[in-house]
């Protein structure tokens, strides 16, 4: 019996410190610090609360996934990524805008097109360096985001514009639950988001390129050696992320509205959203998208209605969020469900 | 937060009731994530809480007889705007005659520096102590006999990189000015003015090292800096090193303060001017919101910088001697300036069955609030909806922003400027002039509300820069400064019936009007929903308490 009960026990405790026992437990204590806020608050609160975490954490999770793709590809963290869907969206805004292209169809020639520039910064500004020196790549990153914030703000003004919704967005485009609304918009993100990562997966599991990209996030030298153009197959790797990087930045900017360093602000909170899920992990970044978007709803609206927690305002969000990551890399430094890389010396 | 501030506001023209004062001078990753936490809180905002306070008695008081005022029109209380020009030669005329009248009052004033050249001594008790000048401080660094070199640090990148567009104006007004025949002075010389402009991103830590460059290295006659954040970080540097920091483009109290710190001034409505009026409004209103002395819940979306917490300790000051205080509930939430959605805090305060809903944030965020307003009820729920005068502009409150239903129905107190892209302004003169010259110079005035901000500052800094170069010793820092604090002119700009003037210490402050009005989206203007209120020369100067966020 004693044995069992150790059994039981040790394996609890192995299973706590995988990324869902570690998931698991924190959303425990989350909910469970306020639970009495909640009650208070009553179940349309709590239910606009989830609504709005559902939201914000699908257009985090859009966002973050061409971070992850990028990291997954060349294990360096690309911070001209979130620039590049920036000006995709400006794209997009001035097709449908300026020509009358429909908005959806705006949005795919805007992925084509960021695609395709995507592939030409990998060619001419990435490749040539070594790709296991980061420093000089990171900063080439840097600066193609500095100089596609200027050309933006160049061709298309340095003014806020109001992007044009893919989902039909008037205030009453909503349903209605326990008088909390679910607006048709966060249904229709969250189900591109699905098709996203859907598409993602198919791309990569059953295609050859697919394999080949696989390969080489595994293991550039291995992949090279069995055949696998790497260089390629990296390009491909940008022109993905970059292609759904403006996916994820037309669905997110009716919210932002659109001006040249709204991509800026919002990838803050999806570089917490991939580091917590695992910055090498697609299913990762999403799940860590929705925590952060939870962490931010919850914390920052109930949190305040504790006694001495009155401070804890909206303006605290992101900061409760890199706390959360903090405490989670202490015990997964991969992030909760990214892959631990052992390397013999 | 600042600027545009004061600058994106309009008002129809019509209904014209004015009400006018006399003036009484009253981890790998995580390192990443948390370096990225440092960029993104940038806010600026270390200037101490928000924290109760007194309100200026002078103000509340001036609100209170406006609107009494208004209702016994019959008193003979209330007077008619005087006729305006009809095209700008007429203009020219009056500028030119309002000139001189300041130079006449300068220069009979005897003002001058002493013998020993260890103090100013300007007029109606502006007084400069040059002997904590630094040592090496010339009256007229920065200007050569053909050009005078003006420094200006604003936001060209970054998430409020609009702003960037006043200096943009600022620039074309130079170009015409110098084209015109520049800037003539009474010693006999005529310069041009310079422009040397530096890219801070709204970013107050960025302004320390470009002001440093500007004083050090460019050596400017006068630097402009924009934003609350922005100007709060350089003006005890500005006034230690002597250097005029005129125009400031920001609404803070804080810079009506010409005992503490001579070289800076503002030009826009006062932050906690704005809040009295909104605290007026609630105790007029109160009865309506809340029959039978029932509660009155206000809301407040606060932008966590030093412009948020202005109008935040403005109003808890005013809040705190109201009569009906004890029937007030006011609840606020925080924003950071660099946040990308206010989603959360909105759903908030919309849970907290406010009675009234007041917006003190600044750029995107006041369309935003626009649009969760709608998209959470509160539209329908909360009647008296509050955006800053800062965001009355077309550009963020009209349709092509916040969506079809606009923003009716929301309210403002306009902080005494016109909009440069409001149809309801297609025949005033000057507006007009605005708009050809921006034409001629092929930008389209509709592409940026910060645009007409460029005219509000640039005719100013021309009509300083002319008045201290006509008085006695020509353009000199310390006339430069004593020209501002004793302007008395009627800025094109500036809605009819509020003043555009300073006297001395006595009157620390440019523009100290507004008036509250709401919005007719079908019309895409503002409608007036009460009278003009100027209070020229009755908000008392303000010594600012950084540990308490207040005036002193």
């Amino acid at each position: 019996m004693t044995a069992v009960t150790t059994k039981s026990r040790g394996s609890f405790l192995t299973w706590l410190k995988t990324g869902s026992g570690i998931l698991t437990a924190m959303m425990a204590v989350i909910v469970i610090a306020l639970i009495p806020a909640i009650i208070q608050g009553g179940l349309k609160l709590f239910l606009q609360r989830v609504f709005d975490s559902l939201n914000n954490g699908a257009v985090y999770a859009v966002t973050a996934i061409a971070l992850v793709i990028i990291f997954k590809a060349t294990t360096l963290i690309n911070f001209a990524g979130a620039n590049i869907a920036m000006f995709g969206a400006y794209v997009c805004w001035w097709l449908n805008t300026s020509y009358g292209f429909p908005i959806w169809i705006a949005v795919f020639v805007a992925m084509g097109t960021m695609a395709v520039l995507g592939s030409l910064i990998e060619r001419t500004l990435i490749r040539p360096f070594d790709v296991n020196d980061h420093l000089p790549v990171v900063l080439i990153t840097f600066g193609i985001a500095a100089i596609l914030e200027a050309f933006a703000g160049g061709f298309w003004g340095l003014e806020f514009h109001k992007f044009p919704s893919p989902f039909p967005s008037d205030p009453k485009d909503r349903f209605t639950i326990a008088g909390a609304f679910l607006r048709y918009e966060t249904i229709g993100t969250l189900f591109v988001m699905g098709l996203m990562i859907f598409g993602i997966y198919l791309l990569l599991n059953k295609t050859k390129v697919g394999l080949a990209f696989r390969a080489v996030s595994s293991n550039v030298e291995s992949a090279r050696l069995v055949g696998v153009r790497t260089g390629r197959t990296l390009q491909f790797g940008w022109a993905l992320a970059s292609a759904l990087g403006v996916l994820g930045a037309c669905l997110v900017a009716k919210q932002t509205n659109l001006e040249p360093a709204f991509m800026a602000k919002l990838v803050i909170f999806a570089f917490a959203a991939a580091t917590l899920g695992g910055l090498d992990s697609i299913g990762g970044s999403v799940i860590g998208a929705f925590i952060v978007a939870v962490v931010q709803s919850m914390l920052t609206g109930y949190g305040q209605e504790i006694p001495g927690l009155g401070w804890l305002k909206s303006n605290f969000a992101l900061v409760l969020a890199f706390v959360l990551i903090l405490v989670v890399l202490l015990f997964k430094p991969a992030g909760l469900y990214g892959t631990r890389r052992i390397e013999r010396v | 937060m600042a600027v545009g501030e004061g600058t994106h506001r309009q008002r129809n023209q019509k209904g014209k009731q004015i009400v006018s004062f006399s003036k009484k001078r009253s981890v790998g990753a995580a390192v990443v994530g948390l370096s990225l936490i440092a960029a993104g809180c940038g806010g600026g905002s270390d200037d101490g809480a928000s924290t109760e306070g007194t309100i200026d008695a002078g103000v509340k008081a001036g609100v209170e007889d406006a609107l009494k005022a208004a209702t016994t029109v019959a008193g003979g209380t209330t007077t008619t705007a005087p006729p305006k020009p009809t095209s700008m030669a007429e203009w020219e005329a009056l500028w030119a005659k309002e000139r001189d009248a300041v130079v006449k009052k300068i220069t009979d004033s005897k003002a001058a520096k002493s013998a020993d050249g260890k103090s100013f001594t300007g007029t109606n008790g502006f007084v400069v102590d040059l002997s904590k000048c630094p040592v090496g401080w010339n009256d007229t660094e920065g200007i050569s006999d053909t050009e005078i070199k003006i420094g200006h640090t604003t936001a060209q990148s970054g998430t409020l990189a609009d702003y960037g567009n006043i200096a943009k104006v600022m620039q074309l007004r130079a170009d015409a000015i110098n084209k015109a025949g520049g800037i003539k002075d009474s010693t006999g010389k005529t310069r041009t003015i310079k422009y040397v402009v530096k890219d801070d991103g709204y970013d107050a830590t960025r302004t320390i090292p470009l002001v440093d460059e500007l004083l050090d290295s460019e050596k400017a006659f006068a630097i402009i800096t924009l934003g609350s954040p922005s100007t709060m970080k350089t003006y005890d540097k500005m006034n230690q090193r002597c250097v005029p920091q005129p125009f400031s483009q920001t609404g803070h109290p804080a810079w009506g303060d010409p005992d503490g710190h001579p070289w800076t001034t503002g030009q826009q409505l006062a932050y906690n001017t704005e809040a009295v009026m909104w605290g007026n409004f609630i105790e007029s209103n109160a009865d309506k919101m809340a029959p039978n002395g029932g509660q009155i819940t206000v809301c407040a979306l606060v932008m966590n910088n030093d412009f948020g917490k202005s109008y935040d300790a403005g109003f808890k000051a005013y809040l705190a001697q109201s009569p009906i205080k004890s029937r007030i509930n006011y609840v606020t939430e925080t924003i950071e300036p660099s946040a990308p959605t206010i989603t959360d805090p909105m759903t908030t305060l919309a849970s907290k069955n406010c009675t009234i809903f007041i917006a003190m944030t600044a750029g995107t965020s006041c369309t935003q609030s626009i649009q969760e307003a709608a998209n959470n009820g509160m539209n329908e729920k909360v009647k008296y909806r509050f955006q800053p005068s800062v965001c009355g502009a077309i550009s963020f409150v009209g349709k092509d922003k916040v969506g079809n239903a606009g923003a009716e129905g929301w309210y403002i107190v306009q902080g005494g400027v016109k909009d440069l892209n409001s149809p309801g302004f297609d025949n005033d003169v000057y507006i007009k002039f605005a708009r050809e010259e921006l034409k001629a110079n092929g930008i389209d005035y509709k592409s940026s509300g910060s645009l007409g901000s460029g005219y509000y500052f640039a005719w100013a800094q021309e009509q300083a820069l002319r008045i201290a170069a006509a008085l006695p010793g020509g353009l000199t820092r310390t006339n430069l400064m004593n020209a501002i604090r004793n302007m008395n002119m009627t800025h094109p700009y500036t809605l009819d019936g509020i003043k555009f003037n300073m006297d001395g210490n006595k009157d620390a402050y440019l523009v100290e009007g507004g008036v509250i009005q709401t919005r007719d989206a079908k019309n895409e203007t503002w409608v007036d929903a009460g009278v003009v209120v100027d209070l020229s020369g009755k908000s008392k100067n303000c010594k600012w308490d950084q540990s308490k966020g207040l005036c002193a």
